[in-house]
């Protein structure tokens, strides 16, 4: 019937099978034929491309943020193994008392790949293009006035106290580009810009690489810049970034073809063999339970006590344990490597007879809530669908019957931002290295909204966030997101579940292997054994 | 075809259909002489078996979780365990009612969709015909499984939608062929002699026309089984069938795909899928060359 003559049906038959097979194996295998040279000078990372474009002002994916970050240098960056704070690069800063003014320095004979120096005024342009553009990472300076004082000082001024502000600047998106290049192939400030096709061929930073050449869909060339004059050492004359599906990844860097793979998931490192190095921490992407508070909704997700037998009848280690190697639970919804975020023992924790009472008081008991959650998506290696169907296990185990409902991202993502979810599984990126950026969780915020738990549900925590935009002060910083996120934890409707692993597994020869959680690798920092 | 003659015409309808019937029982054990044909029979009916008393022998709880995960096969769980720590073997078994049963379901669904809908546009042709066969047409303009699929996700993953997007590519086959049946017996004599007795349409296409349509569309019917199921399994492993934690087959494999170094998750399932797909497509084929002699062998 379905248009297949017999003697194509009989095979049709091992389709399914065969196809199975093929499919784990049948990645884009990238012919080596860059090799290692014998000087070992040149390094390959294997890595699955997430990747449209390495034009700064544009781009906003993982892949996209590894080869601009190599390319373009910011104002102020993070050390390789210490994402809680700013560090120099391009520029010294001061903020103001009332956190609304900064003035950057630029630090003295910083040069672009062209041996021009970095002025305040190709400062001014990078800052203002990338707002212009109104591309993905534009939001990142809204808000936000960029000002040059003299040749070598910049003024970003802000229209509400913006404590984030020196965080943003150290995202590869706010790289620093030559003004004078870019202009001359059609770069502007606003949304007439047509560098990209130039900036993808080329790049017009002053970072420890240039590129060599591009194939958003299959590599990356870069080569070290000569005229580099920063802090950092590049060990490497080449680096090439190769799409590599995650299983092939494998078994390049267990065989030595490539000597990086960034993309391997918890389970996958499990099995790996003794000839290579792991290097596994918990990334900074958080998974996270919405239980609507919107009786609109559901009346059952948003009953408080409902919440709490949720919260109590999740076995918090057996989720993390599906994850894998690396793995670690959400102690609260800023992840471990952030200012702020609370210690082990202020997580949330499992206690199933709390949860069965919970649940039969707020009257869980013969109803059925609906569990949404996009089916494609896999932050970090870690498919949703496994989390989904353990947490129903859980779940059940203290009496609340959920129905899971998978839907493709591109559908469930409208659901859950017009917050229509009785029970949402989630994940949050962060987009800048700030503890601020967590605030949307808030109510009355973006995220909150989705909850459907506007500010008046919780004066106390909407105070706590209203303080968070605006105090400036490291240790009263992180004291006050300690309580916000203890806060957050006993009364809003949102469960942090756990962090998945960020496995970065090399060569035994590849030193100084760090993972960030914006740029997810600085090439520039590896080094040699 | 038989051709009924004069003298059956007049018998009662009783009558009528025995000699038929008969036929058709006689000519199943014959059609399955060949080894193939054994060998099919066996394993089809095998998974019949294990598709309808499955819950009852599975040694495990399909979905319990309460396993190591990713166990290799072992004298604990025969199969190996899954990415949950769920068993297997009790996975597949338990798969086989859904993929099964619902092929079944679906192919006999199109089949009485396809049939009736031919039968009209047979049997009063003219503008019946025509906006039957050009839907037929639209439908079949499509390739079966992108239509299949953008079916499946308009009306949202689940298993009962896999099974109604299957059907919306399934049913013009039938329709065409039993159209083209229904055309050739309208003007024989026996047809047009029941009109002229007075028969009314309904009493006419349910007393000559179906009787002689019916074997060919079962045979076409056992040819479907195994390509039904593979549509199913095939709409489940793309995410637009069974829904997560339901042991389906399909699904699985999707996740095996995940996990391509833990060969077990998917190898089993394929392999059900395998060998229920050729089971009833050797049994399809075994059938339709004993009842259908005219067909070009292939």
């Amino acid at each position: 019937m379905f248009g297949i003559r017999r003697p194509l049906r009989l095979a049709a038959g091992a389709v399914l099978l065969a196809a199975t097979l093929a499919l784990g194996a049948c990645a884009q295998p990238p012919t080596p034929s860059d090799s290692p040279g014998p000087d070992g000078s040149q390094i390959v990372l294997d890595v699955a491309f997430d990747l449209k474009t390495v034009d700064p002002g544009r781009e906003y994916e993982p892949t996209g943020q590894i080869v601009v970050k190599a390319l373009y240098d910011t104002l102020l960056t993070f050390a390789d193994n210490d994402s809680t704070k700013v560090i120099p690069d391009l520029a010294t800063y001061e903020a103001s008392a009332d956190l609304t003014e900064f003035t950057f320095t630029l630090v003295q004979g910083r040069v672009f790949s062209d041996g021009s120096p970095v002025t305040a005024d190709d400062v001014v342009f990078s800052l203002e293009r990338l707002q212009g553009l109104k591309g993905n990472p534009s939001f990142l300076l809204d808000g936000v006035a960029v000002t040059k004082v003299d040749d070598q000082t910049v003024k970003l001024t802000t229209e509400a106290p913006n404590p984030a502000l020196p965080s943003i600047l150290a995202t590869p998106s706010a790289g620093i580009l030559n003004a004078a290049v870019v202009k001359a192939h059609g770069g502007t400030t606003d949304e007439t810009d047509t560098a990209e096709e130039y900036l993808n061929a080329n790049s017009a930073g002053s970072g420890p690489y240039t590129l060599r050449s591009l194939d958003v869909a299959s590599q990356a060339v870069l080569d070290k810049n000569p005229q580099y004059n920063g802090s950092q050492r590049p060990t490497y004359d080449t680096v090439i970034l190769r799409n590599v599906d995650s299983a092939t990844q494998k078994m390049n860097v267990e065989r030595g073809e490539s000597q990086v793979a960034l993309s391997l998931s918890g389970d996958q490192v499990a099995s790996l063999s003794s000839s290579v190095k792991l290097t596994s921490a918990s990334s900074a992407t958080v998974i996270f339970l919405l239980v609507n508070a919107n009786p609109a909704v559901s009346t059952l997700t948003s009953n408080p006590q409902f919440v709490q037998a949720v919260k109590s009848a999740i076995d918090y280690d057996a989720l993390v344990e599906l994850a894998g190697a690396g793995a670690a639970q959400a102690t609260s919804l800023i992840p471990t490597q952030f200012l702020g975020t609370l210690p082990a023992s202020q997580a949330l924790t499992f206690d199933l007879e709390k949860a069965t009472a919970d649940a039969a008081a707020a009257g869980a008991t013969g109803q059925t809530v609906t569990l949404s959650f996009p089916n494609d998506a896999d932050p970090t290696g870690l498919p949703l669908a496994n989390v989904a169907q353990r947490l129903q296990t859980q779940l059940a185990a203290a009496g609340i019957t959920v129905e899971l409902a998978p839907a493709p991202f591109a559908t469930e993502i409208d659901a859950y931002r017009t917050g229509t979810e009785q029970i949402g599984l989630w994940y949050w990126n962060p987009d800048y290295m700030d503890p601020a950026n967590y605030l949307a969780f808030g109510p009355g915020q973006t995220v909150g909204l989705r909850a459907g738990w506007p500010t008046e549900a919780n004066p106390a925590i909407a105070d706590l966030v209203t303080q968070g935009y605006t105090t400036g002060d490291l240790a009263q910083r992180k004291a006050l997101f300690e309580a916000w996120g203890l806060a957050m934890n006993a009364e809003s409707p949102f469960v942090p579940l756990l962090q998945p692993a960020s496995n970065v597994v090399s060569q035994p020869s590849v030193t100084n292997v760090y993972y960030n959680p914006t740029w997810i690798i600085n090439v520039a920092g590896l080094g040699r054994a | 075809m038989s051709r009924p003659t004069t003298a059956d015409l007049t018998a009662p309808r009783s009558l009528l259909g025995r000699p038929r019937r008969r036929r058709l029982w006689r000519a199943i054990p014959k059609a399955w002489r060949t080894p193939l044909g054994v060998a099919a029979g066996l394993i089809a009916l095998g998974w019949l078996v294990i598709a309808l008393i499955g819950p009852a022998i599975v040694p495990h709880d399909p979905l319990a979780q309460d396993l190591p995960r990713f166990q290799a096969p072992s004298r604990a769980a025969w199969l190996g365990t899954d990415e949950l720590g769920r068993d297997v073997f009790s996975r597949v078994l338990a798969g086989a009612r859904v993929t099964i049963l619902l092929s079944l379901l679906l192919v006999l669904m199109s089949m009485l969709v396809g049939s009736l809908l031919g039968v009209v546009a047979g049997f009063f042709g003219r503008w019946v015909d025509e906006v039957i066969m050009r839907l037929t047409d639209l439908v079949m303009a499509f390739p079966t499984v992108i239509l299949a699929m953008v079916t499946a996700a308009a009306l949202g993953a689940s298993l009962f939608n896999a099974v109604l997007a299957a059907l919306v590519v399934s049913w013009p086959s039938y329709a065409r062929v039993v159209r083209s049946m229904v055309l050739s017996l309208r003007s024989s004599e026996f047809v047009a002699s029941g009109r002229l007795l007075g028969f009314s349409p309904a009493h006419s296409m349910r007393v000559d026309i179906l009787p002689n349509v019916a074997g060919p569309t079962l045979v076409m019917a056992s040819l479907d089984i195994g390509t039904a199921a593979l549509l199913l399994s095939g709409l489940s492993f793309l995410g637009l069938g069974a829904k997560p934690p339901m042991p389906e087959w399909g699904s699985m494999v999707a996740t095996a795909v995940q996990n391509f170094d833990r060969w077990w998750l998917g190898l089993f399932p394929g392999l059900a899928i395998l060998t229920v797909v050729m089971a009833f497509n050797f049994l399809g084929d075994a059938l339709r060359d004993h009842l259908d002699p005219g067909a070009e062998r292939a």
